[in-house]
């Protein structure tokens, strides 16, 4: 005899055809599900997503400049533009938006936990380089649009799925002196609780 | 006990393909929900409430903060036309005509979308103050040496990848997307 035979103490397994193919069935599918398991849990588990990146930065009832450095930091915005960012809560009242910014390119964004982008504006929309903008949660956009008051109609109302959130100012700023500008036009534009725009309770209490 | 073993590699198996194909659709930049226009590539439902889960995946893990839709389009190129990643050691040309947007910036920033200071020069220019043909076509150098013209700086960088932001844009519906025509990135002198 060889002494393969004598070294062998189990069966070479035999496989047929349909069972390779039901086992390679069940890891495809198998795979599939943990793919997409693993895609839905990233933003869940993700500690370095925007959000969090953004949140130091983000100033409380005022813009505050977030810090463009070269690593580490806030990723994906523009290195021509003065970018600033303020905490907003609904939960207790709407809060008032403004800028006065003229000749120059700006634009704001309200920017949730989940990484959504739920509303944005440029300077386009702005009367005269002025905005004045209302931001509410879907209950106080009801309650605003049943007892709508003059002041409301001028602003622009932009209504919040969530009441966390914050506001990007990004105001376009080539130069040394556009951002000394931009830098100005940031620490007057207002970020503020605004539960004067809601209206007044018939009951009084 | 057998029966155990195989249950295992096939367990391993599916475990190791499905972690592996999910890293590679949202690695940066995601191949998924991508427009491709040559070697530009933009995402314009990234980070808004359209997007998909690979895209949400994708801006979880970058740290990126998108364009709102109000506010503009970002797109993205990672190689030269000729399909070669960009490198400081190469001189580019970015050549074209002017998209349609309000404003629009140039600019070059790390793999992880970080912005590259530069001692000398610039990392970034605004079509405001871009030097134009007659025909409002335009040419920009990209070198680490100095340059005339429109010049982008690469002295700092070593792998980069392009960034053009259109501002104030109509580009952003599909059809105008797909029809846009991005500027050429051409390779140059080679160190």
């Amino acid at each position: 005899m060889n002494g393969l035979s004598i070294a062998r103490t189990w069966p070479l397994p035999r496989f047929s055809i349909s069972a390779i193919a039901a086992v390679t069935a069940g890891v495809l599918m198998a795979a599939g599900a943990i793919h997409i398991g693993a895609i839905l849990l990233v933003p869940v588990f993700a500690e370095a997503d925007g959000w969090s990146r953004i949140v130091p930065y983000a100033g409380a009832d005022r813009f505050t400049e977030i810090s463009v450095s070269p690593t580490g930091g806030v990723a994906g915005l523009d290195p021509l533009f003065v970018n600033g960012a303020c905490r907003i809560n609904l939960t207790e009242a709407p809060a008032g938006i403004t800028v006065n910014a003229r000749d120059r390119f700006w634009s704001v964004a309200l920017y949730n936990p989940d990484d959504v982008i739920v509303f944005s504006l440029n300077d386009r929309t702005a009367i005269e380089g002025s905005l004045d903008m209302i931001v509410v949660n879907r209950s106080q956009n009801a309650e605003l649009k049943r007892a709508a008051t003059e002041d409301i109609t001028l602003s622009i109302v932009a209504e919040s799925p969530s009441d966390d959130l914050i506001a990007l100012l990004r105001l376009f700023a080539p130069t040394k002196t556009a951002q000394e500008d931009a830098r100005r036009i940031m620490a007057q534009a207002e970020c503020l609780p605004a539960p004067s725009v809601m209206p007044a309770r018939a009951s009084g209490g | 006990m057998r029966a155990i073993l195989r249950l295992l590699v096939a367990a391993a198996a599916s475990l190791a393909l499905g972690l592996w194909s999910a890293w590679l659709s949202v690695r940066s930049p995601a191949p998924v929900d991508t427009i491709r226009l040559g070697v530009w590539q933009a995402w314009p439902n990234a980070g808004t409430s359209d997007a998909d889960p690979y895209s949400r995946a994708r801006l979880a893990r970058t740290g990126e903060i998108p364009l709102g839709s109000g506010e503009g389009l970002m797109l993205l190129a990672l190689t030269d036309d000729s399909e070669e990643p960009l490198t400081a050691s190469c001189d580019y040309s970015i050549a074209g005509q002017t998209p349609p947007a309000r404003l629009w910036t140039v600019a070059i920033e790390d793999q992880d979308g970080h912005s590259i200071g530069m001692r000398d020069g610039v990392a970034a220019l605004a079509s405001d103050t871009l030097l134009r043909a007659d025909n409002g076509a335009f040419r920009i150098s990209l070198s680490p040496r100095p340059q005339g013209g429109n010049w982008i700086s690469t002295e700092e960088a070593q792998r980069f990848r392009i960034v053009i932001r259109l501002y104030d844009t109509t580009a952003r519906t599909g059809t105008e997307l797909t029809t846009l025509e991005m500027p050429k990135i051409t390779r140059g002198f080679c160190a």
